[in-house]
């Protein structure tokens, strides 16, 4: 693993214990430039990880607590009139931030969610005829409840298929869970964390990543993987830009490695992160990684 | 170590045994017994696993036979000698094999072997016998663990190779000039003679012959479609005698290089019988063959200016003119039997016998008819079984005997004739044979073995007699096959016919076969420099530009081979590579599961290493990433890859 990398996953884990891999595939989603799901129940750690990775990678923070009631012009900002100059000035809104974590994105009505589109696919808003970019990196985290939690939204499909990964943090094993009971406030730890690198670094890493090479073999198993549901009724049949995410994530994963391609074990460390909320739709994220992994099980290696 | 030959490459061995045991009538017993003491001994070895002989002993030994081989045959040419030698030496190579690489020589070893067998009998038996040992040991080439993991894609392997290999099989068999007749005639010891037929015959020398259903020849009639019962083979004319026992005399006399015929009347296809003789039909008058010269005497007794040491196909044509007999000829044919072994009293008796046949009328036919009728009315019987037992003489077969097999008869015959002063003389050959209603030809065995009678008539020709004809007039009408059958058991008429009529499914298959084996050894042998001049003459080439054409041919194929492999390659050297590490590691019974990445597989093949290879682990790990850059990362060149390549086989070869 690059040494520096290396070192951001250690610092997280200080703070947040026993999430190793989940920082680590959400370290992936940034570098590759995709925006990350976490489903799970509230209390788990969810805005911990996202505030530890800000402060880590020195990002502009900013948190979105969705309710249904939230309409789009609270995230994006709004147009108000400046008598002075006699013109509309913008108020940029939260959505101006390197990271932004949408909390309990499921609970904000389909208008709001959508709103959320254009911003994570073209790194964009418009408002009122004018468009406004937003800041360089921009990830987008957002928390969703299962489906079971009442009061919730499903997120449609289309937006699905906008999240690059999705993670599920599940409850730390007990003796981390035991460390947090004794230990101080997370919130406190996130504080006393010393920014590891800078933003343009990121840039550049996230440019070097681009350049990671997936070979003749590589794309032939991504092929085969998404075939694989294609030809199999009892699968959802994942779509093209799924592939796409799916080698844009190995090649993250690849460079974290320090690597210049990508290998087999890439694409399927990823794999499941990467698919699970694509497979599993409606029915939630835990159901499609278990078809993730019987994919994985089932499609040949090519050699 | 010892055991390697026995467990893994059973197959290998399975072939260079079969293929010993099918030389056995080609080389020598002592040659033969080496070399099947050689696999007893190895045999003790595996099963005791005891070391095999170092190879010193083994060199040795094969210096030894080899010095034997030569002092036996004082040459290494030719078949019987160059076949002895690989045997032992297959015998020793086997013998001392203990490592992988040592397979390619015994393969070749293998290929020698079942070669020299099919490619000096031209027969069909052969190549079928032939073709499952070829495929084993062409199977035998491939490595070891490869053939463990994907035996089909061998196998379909092999089926390419044969798709490229027949077609230029019948290009070369077609196109390349045929080896002349000088160049052919290798030294071959004569002691191989299969024919069991001799220059001189006694009491029982024939009878033996009758159980062997070894094929002399096979012959097809073209005009006239002949009964059973002219079928007559003439092969050698006896005329010097000793008792009942007559011998071949060779005289100078007339003889003369048989003409060519002008149409074909039959032909033989004669099997090699390591003899000069040739068997003619009555009357024939002309034969050719290619490779060797034909001669006859007087009578048209015709035979090969060398001995016969492969298949012949001989044309022959029937004549009329036959010369009167010279005097010489009969002088030497009235030649009166020596007697003196008798007592007197036998002698009298004989005597008294003689001059009963004779009678007053002396005329040779009146003779020969009274001595046929003597056979038929004293109660002569005609049997196999009164043995071989070359001590017997005219008075005891005549008075005490009274059976025998034709050899008695004819004997016994031209004996009486020339005591009544009749010139007469024993012929020896083969009369009837197998009628192949499919291929339309007869098929003539050694049981089919006979000699009859020929005296001098007034009119000075020499006239064929058979007194087997009038003791068992079936033996004549139904052949040897049926009337072997039938000797010993008492059948009515009724019985005989139904016995004949009825052809069972496995004799109606073996003409079947036969039939097939007799076109294909005619086709092989009828195509020889001749046709192949008629050939190239039609296609308008001279033999210079069909070994030009082959050459391009040749040319074409090489090239058409090279860059079929080089696209199967090109791809592929991340996939040859695979298979390198692959066979490596089944030999610990590992194998690449379909879902498992590179190098999740590596992580366990090191776990699941056994420990005394935990030695091989940095190779195999040098090996696996040198294999997972080429396979993901950028490409590189052609030759790159192909260093790269032979650099993990020499690291995985090293683990």
């Amino acid at each position: 693993m690059k040494s520096i990398f290396q070192k951001i996953v250690n610092s997280a884990s200080d703070v947040i214990l026993d999430k190793h891999n989940e920082t680590l595939l959400a370290l992936t989603c940034i570098l590759s430039e995709g925006h990350l799901l976490i489903e799970d129940v509230p209390g788990v750690g969810k805005t911990t990880l996202v505030q530890t990775l800000a402060k880590l990678l020195d990002f502009k923070f900013s948190r979105i607590q969705f309710t249904n009631d939230l309409l789009p012009s609270d995230i994006i900002g709004n147009s108000i009139y400046d008598p002075e100059k006699k013109e509309f000035k913008f108020f940029e809104g939260p959505l101006f931030s390197h990271l932004v974590l949408a909390d309990e994105l499921n609970r904000a009505n389909p208008r709001t969610q959508s709103a959320l589109l254009q911003a994570m696919e073209e790194f964009e808003v418009s408002q009122d005829k004018q468009t406004y970019s937003l800041p360089k990196p921009f990830i987008l985290i957002a928390t969703q409840n299962p489906k079971q939690q009442v009061g919730t939204f499903s997120l449609p499909e289309s937006q699905l298929d906008r999240f690059l990964m999705a993670l599920e943090l599940n409850y730390a094993n007990k003796d981390s869970e035991l460390k947090i009971f004794q230990g101080s406030d997370a919130r406190m730890a996130v504080k006393n964390l010393t920014t590891l690198v800078s933003k343009t670094e990121i840039i550049q890493h996230q440019e070097n990543t681009r350049k990671v090479f997936i070979s003749p073999l590589i794309a032939e198993y991504i092929y085969e993987l998404l075939n694989f549901t294609r030809r199999n009724q009892s699968y959802p049949p994942l779509s093209t830009r799924s592939g796409l995410s799916l080698s844009k994530a190995a090649k993250a994963y690849a460079y974290i490695h320090d690597r210049d391609h990508v290998i087999p074990e890439d694409i399927q460390k990823v794999f499941v992160a990467v698919m699970g909320h694509r497979l599993g739709l409606s029915e939630g994220v835990k159901v499609g990684k278990k078809l993730a992994e019987e994919i994985l099980q089932g499609t040949k290696v090519p050699v | 170590m010892s055991r390697l030959l026995l467990t893994d490459y059973k197959s290998l061995a399975f072939c260079i045994f079969t293929s010993t045991l099918l030389l056995f009538p080609d080389v020598p017993l002592w040659c033969f017994t080496l070399g099947i003491l050689f696999w007893l001994w190895r045999l003790f070895c595996h099963v005791f696993d005891f070391t095999i002989p170092s190879r010193t002993i083994t060199g040795i030994l094969s210096f030894l036979a080899l010095g034997v081989v030569l002092l036996d045959f004082r040459t290494l040419m030719g078949k019987e000698p160059a076949a002895s030698f690989i045997v032992i030496l297959a015998g020793l190579k086997s013998l001392e094999f203990s490592e992988e690489s040592e397979k390619d020589f015994l393969v070749l070893l293998g290929f020698f072997l079942i070669s020299s067998k099919f490619l000096f009998s031209y027969d069909l038996t052969y190549l079928i016998l032939s073709i499952p040992i070829y495929v084993l040991l062409t199977l035998n080439l491939f490595p070891t663990a490869w053939l463990k993991a994907s035996r089909n894609r061998a196998l379909l392997y092999l089926g390419k190779v044969c798709l490229l290999a027949v077609p230029m099989a019948a290009l070369m068999f077609v196109f390349f000039p045929r080896i002349t007749k000088k160049l052919m005639e290798l030294p071959t010891s004569s002691r191989y003679g299969t024919s069991g037929f001799s220059e001189s015959v006694s009491p029982g020398s024939i009878s033996r012959l009758s159980l062997s259903a070894e094929i002399v020849m096979r012959v097809e009639l073209f005009n006239n479609a002949t009964n059973l019962s002219s079928l007559y083979f003439r092969g050698q004319s006896l005329e010097k005698n000793s008792q009942m026992t007559w011998n071949y005399l060779r005289t100078n006399e007339g003889i003369k290089k048989s003409l060519v015929p002008k149409e074909t009347d039959y032909k033989i296809i004669l099997e090699p019988h390591y003899r000069s003789y040739i068997f003619s039909l009555r009357n024939t008058e002309r034969m050719m063959t290619e490779t060797l010269g034909i001669y006859h005497d007087l009578d048209f007794n015709f035979r090969f200016d060398s001995f016969l040491e492969k298949k012949a196909v001989i044309l022959a044509s029937f004549g009329e003119a036959r010369p009167q007999v010279n005097a010489v000829t009969i002088a030497r044919n009235t030649k009166m039997p020596d007697m003196s072994m008798l007592t007197a009293e036998q002698q009298k008796q004989i005597q008294v016998l003689v001059s009963q046949l004779k009678g007053k009328n002396a005329r040779p036919e009146q003779i020969s008819k009274s001595i046929l009728d003597h056979f038929s009315s004293n109660r002569f019987a005609y049997t196999l079984e009164t043995g071989e037992n070359p001590s017997l003489n005219l008075h005891d077969f005549l008075f005490k005997q009274k059976k025998g097999y034709c050899e008695h008869y004819a004997s016994a015959m031209a004996l009486l004739l020339r005591l009544s002063g009749v010139p007469a003389r024993v012929v020896v050959g083969y009369h009837g044979g197998e009628f192949n209603p499919m291929g339309n030809f007869w098929t003539i065995r050694q049981k089919d073995a006979h000699a009859w009678v020929e005296y001098v008539n007034s009119q000075n020709n020499w006239i064929y007699v058979d007194p087997v004809s009038v003791v068992a007039p079936q033996r004549i009408e139904l052949g040897s096959n049926v009337y072997n059958s039938i000797i010993n058991e008492m059948l009515t008429e009724d019985e005989i016919r139904k016995k004949i009529s009825s052809t069972d499914t496995i004799s109606q298959l073996s003409m079947w076969f036969d039939n097939i084996n007799y076109r294909w050894s005619t086709f092989l042998l009828e195509y020889d420099f001749d046709r192949q001049k008629d050939i190239l003459k039609s296609l308008n080439l001279s033999l210079g530009g069909a070994l030009v054409m082959i050459l391009i041919a040749l040319f074409i194929i090489s090239v058409f081979i090279n860059l079929l492999q080089k696209r199967g390659v090109k791809k592929k050297f991340s996939e040859l590579s695979f298979n390198e590490i692959n066979n490596w590691a089944a030999q610990f019974d590992l194998q690449k599961k379909d879902n498992e990445g590179p190098v999740n597989w590596l992580h366990r093949i090191l776990q699941q290493l056994p420990e005394k290879n935990k030695n091989s682990q940095p190779d195999l790990e040098k090996a696996f990433s040198m294999w997972i850059q080429m396979s993901y990362q950028k490409p590189l060149s052609e030759t790159e890859n192909k260093r790269t390549f032979s650099e993990i086989r020499k690291i995985i070869r090293r683990a």
